[in-house]
């Protein structure tokens, strides 16, 4: 993908563009939703700490999980399976370079992204409870969540392809599964967990959840990488020589 | 030789040799310092109060510069248990014994204190000590005597509970007012010709201020009440000895008995405070308030037999120790949750601190919104290039998280650490001191480690514990203290998240105010000096019950009113039926006084109590700062003064 086309991918399509400020209007929502609203002395009588800052960074990562999957599975795009189809059978585009450049696109886009909905999280700061460094934190395991988010759309549709339920349920489990696994099981690497934990102030500022996920999303753009040259082997077979043709 | 022999030969030779290698050294023998405490009065320390301790240490080696911590804790034995840690740097100069005074609280459930010297990261001494066995529930009374002459008061326990007598060395007396915390009194007999050094003298009255009972008695030991160091505390100057019959004795509710056998008495003149009972223009029995406390002078020594045998003399101590003091460990309350605590949430109350509103973050919601919708509706039909787009979507995010941040953080709401402080004190006209106790409260909407500066090498302070949440057990904190020169530093007092921490301090500070009330026929004249470097504020003169407003007394200044009966609020604060002048009474005040009025003043039921000053004092009363707390915008800091009126 080319700087060109990818700047166009996502920054010239009406429904990515719509997809975002929904985004920003969604947390924007969120946010208003659980604002404090009683007096400073309730809340200390209570006992009762806002939990502001973990709700809007909970909503920010599920919203970005759904689009991030959404994107990698070309959802947006006007007809995703053909052209990623045509671009795997019908051309000699290296395989290699094609899912790098939807990976560093992707990066990038979910940087757009984190940076479109980090004011809410800047606004949340001192009402949640939490300083700058708590924030980048939450922005870091966002980020990596939403690009193996993509990398997991991406993949179920070099798998599936555009045909409907079957990617969209894979694509669910694709991505919930693990959540909840690392949820209930490996607790120190849920992003979940590290973001409800941000605001209790215990002092580790821990980006393993972070970690993994960009693991996650580097091993997936790997899988997408053997799942394409494999249908690109199996486009030769059948016709030998499409791709010299090109 | 094969290997088989070679390994046999060698097992052999260890089993023969390992008997005659030196063992491992112990702890003690790797000690390079010796140390040795001693805790509360000669080993007897009051449970529930602070304790004074000495911790000795000898260095037989040479000169080093070294670290000393006192550790005492108590409570759980999970995780970090509650308590003290006392650190102060020291150095030890070869072939010496260092004499350390620290002062620690011995609350109920102490278990251990534990000392440790280090020098450059290593421990070099170590001592344990079992607590428990050195703290008693009994009263104690502490007597300055070169023989075990006043025994005979521990029968004054009776029902109330035991007492006992204890005999400090001189040289051990403590040189801070809370080493005496777990004393009833302390009854001065006679030094052994020893001199009290000037800090210890300064402890004592210190402690008398925040109602403890110095008693000196007479005889022929009087005549070294004077060169040991106490002149300035004696209520008499000693002139000399003289004998005499049927002294009489103040032995309480204003009855004086005579006291049957010829005595020798101390011949003195009054200096200072009350004579009780006097033989001629001897004074007999002498009695000086200062601050909370008094101070006695008896002209006769009471540990001899005929005074010992007389039957008033239980009648004539009761009179003399009744005390009203109110011990400095336990002034934090442990309520169960922050807020219950009365001080706090009169404070709270009143705080202008407040959650930002929802206006306000709908105004920042909507003004972002509406800088992305041109930037985000709309495909490349709109005609913006996508590098464009892209700038100017980060240039309005990061104008929306700067200004998400100066509004919700700086400008409505500060995420960092507020507090809020109350004081009350409490002095005698003339007395040049006052006994102060500042209650602080302090809060943070993001957890947070909190450091307290103290302009005082012995603090006495008391975190209180706190619950997340009514249902879950007490947090105990552990503090650090760090004593350098005059200063200490305190850590471990840590504010969970929008949750609020109460800690109390105490101390006895100059205070320099005159109050003097004379009746006059019609009304009364009033006189107030204001000898201190801050203004005194809405000053009233409380007389049987009835309230006279004074006015503001400026720093250094003096004020004299002459008022009329009829001047006089009624049912003032400080009675049980105020409610009525409360409106009057701070009609020149913000609520905040008026609620901090309340809460301090709480059943005090001073109304008809002895007249008095009641005035205010702006920012807090002793010299202690937080690290990280906003400036004295966000601290409102008040202190209630109360002082008595001169006799």
């Amino acid at each position: 993908m080319s700087v060109r086309e990818g700047m166009h991918a996502y920054l010239s399509d009406g429904r990515t563009l719509r997809a975002c400020l929904y985004l920003a209007a969604a947390l924007g929502l969120a946010l208003l939703a659980v604002w404090p609203r009683g007096t400073l002395e309730a809340a200390v009588r209570t006992g009762q700490a806002s939990d502001t800052f973990t709700v809007v960074c909970v909503c920010f990562l599920v919203s970005l999980l759904y689009l991030g999957a959404r994107f990698g599975a070309e959802d947006f795009a006007a007809d995703p399976r053909v052209q990623l189809t045509e671009l795997v059978t019908l051309t000699p585009v290296p395989l290699a370079s094609l899912v790098a450049g939807r990976f560093v696109f992707g990066l990038l886009h979910t940087l757009v992204l984190l940076l479109l909905g980090a004011p809410f999280l800047v606004a949340a700061m001192a009402v949640g409870g939490v300083g700058f460094p708590q924030v980048l934190q939450a922005l870091a395991i966002i980020g990596a969540a939403s690009l193996a988010a993509r990398m997991c759309g991406l993949c179920a549709l070099a798998l599936v392809g555009a045909r409907r339920p079957a990617r969209d349920i894979l694509l669910f489990f694709a991505v919930t599964a693990p959540a909840a696994a690392a949820f209930f099981v490996r607790p120190a690497a849920s992003s979940f967990r590290a973001i409800a934990s941000l605001a209790r102030g215990d002092g580790s500022l821990s980006l393993l959840p972070a970690g993994v996920d960009l693991a996650a999303a580097i091993l997936l753009a790997a899988c997408t990488l053997g799942v394409l040259s494999g249908a690109r082997a199996r486009a030769k077979r059948r016709a030998p020589g499409a791709g010299e043709h090109e | 030789m094969g290997p088989r022999r070679f390994l046999a030969c060698s097992a052999l030779a260890l089993f023969l040799v390992a008997p005659a290698a030196p063992p491992a050294l112990s702890a003690q023998e790797k000690s390079l310092v010796r140390c040795d405490a001693l805790v509360g009065f000669n080993g007897t320390a009051r449970e529930g109060r602070f304790a004074p301790v000495i911790l000795s240490v000898e260095n037989p080696g040479a000169r080093m510069k070294a670290r000393i911590s006192l550790t005492v804790t108590w409570g759980s034995l999970r995780g970090v248990p509650p308590g003290w840690t006392i650190t102060r740097e020291a150095v030890l100069d070869a072939g010496s014994t260092r004499r350390f005074p620290f002062v620690i609280p011995l609350p109920r459930d102490v278990r251990t204190l534990q000392a440790a010297v280090t020098s450059q990261g290593t421990e070099v001494g170590s001592l344990r000590v079992e607590l428990q066995p050195l703290s008693t529930a009994s009263r104690i009374v502490a007597g300055i005597s070169s023989d075990l002459s006043l025994d005979s008061i521990s029968a004054l326990g009776g029902s109330a509970g035991s007492l006992r007598v204890v005999y400090p060395r001189v040289d051990d007396l403590p040189q801070a007012w809370a080493g005496y915390d777990g004393v009833d009194a302390v009854i001065v007999h006679d030094t052994y010709f020893q001199q009290l050094r000037a800090d210890q003298v300064d402890a004592l009255e210190r402690w008398v201020v925040t109602g403890g009972v110095l008693v000196f008695t007479g005889g022929a030991a009087a005549l070294q009440h004077e060169p040991a160091g106490f002149g300035r505390l004696l209520p008499v100057r000693v002139t000399g000895l003289t004998q005499r019959s049927g002294v009489p004795v103040a032995v309480g509710g204003g009855f004086l008995r005579r006291m049957p056998g010829r005595l020798q008495l101390a011949q003195s003149l009054p200096v200072q405070g009350t004579v009780l009972a006097s033989e001629g223009d001897l004074p007999v029995m002498v009695r000086h308030r200062l601050g909370r406390g008094s101070v006695w002078f008896l002209a006769f020594d009471p540990t001899t037999a005929s005074v010992a045998a007389w039957d008033g003399w239980l009648s004539m101590w009761r009179n003399i120790l009744d005390s009203d003091r109110v011990p400095a460990l336990g002034a934090a309350d442990l309520p169960a949750l922050p807020m219950e605590d009365p001080w706090i949430a009169g404070l709270f109350a009143a705080s202008p601190i407040a959650f930002p509103s929802v206006p306000a973050l709908l105004v920042f919601i909507g003004a972002y919104l509406a800088l992305l919708v041109p930037l985000l509706v709309g495909g490349p039909g709109r005609g913006m290039r996508a590098r464009a787009r892209l700038l100017l979507l980060v240039v309005v995010s990061v104008c929306a998280g700067l200004a998400g941040w100066a509004v919700f953080n700086r400008l409505l709401f500060h995420p960092g650490l507020q507090t809020i402080d109350v004081a009350r004190v409490e002095a005698r006209s003339g007395d040049g001191l006052a006994f102060v106790t500042e209650k602080i409260g302090a809060f943070s909407a993001s957890a947070r480690h909190v450091e307290v500066r103290l302009g005082s090498s012995d603090p006495v302070l008391e975190a209180a514990g706190w619950r997340a949440r009514p249902d879950l057990p007490l947090s105990e904190p552990h503090l650090s203290l760090t004593r350098a020169g005059a200063r200490t530093l305190v850590r471990g007092i840590d504010v969970p998240r929008l949750a609020a921490r109460v800690v109390v301090f105490q101390d006895v500070v100059r205070f320099d105010v005159s109050v003097r009330v004379r009746a006059t026929g019609s009304g009364l004249e009033a006189s107030v000096s204001n000898g201190n470097g801050k203004a005194l504020r809405g000053c009233y003169i409380l007389v049987s019950g009835r309230a006279y407003p004074l006015g503001d007394v400026a720093a250094g200044a003096s004020v004299q009113r002459t008022f009329a009966a009829s001047d006089g609020l009624e049912n003032p604060p400080g009675t049980s039926a105020r409610s009525a002048a409360d409106g009057a009474m701070f009609r020149d005040a913000d609520s905040r006084r008026a609620a901090i009025f309340r809460i301090l003043d709480e059943g005090a039921g001073q109304g008809a109590g002895p007249t008095r000053l009641v005035a205010w004092m702006d920012g807090p009363a002793l010299p202690i700062s937080f690290t990280g707390a906003r400036p004295t915008g966000n601290r409102p800091g008040l202190a209630l003064v109360s002082v008595e009126a001169a006799q």
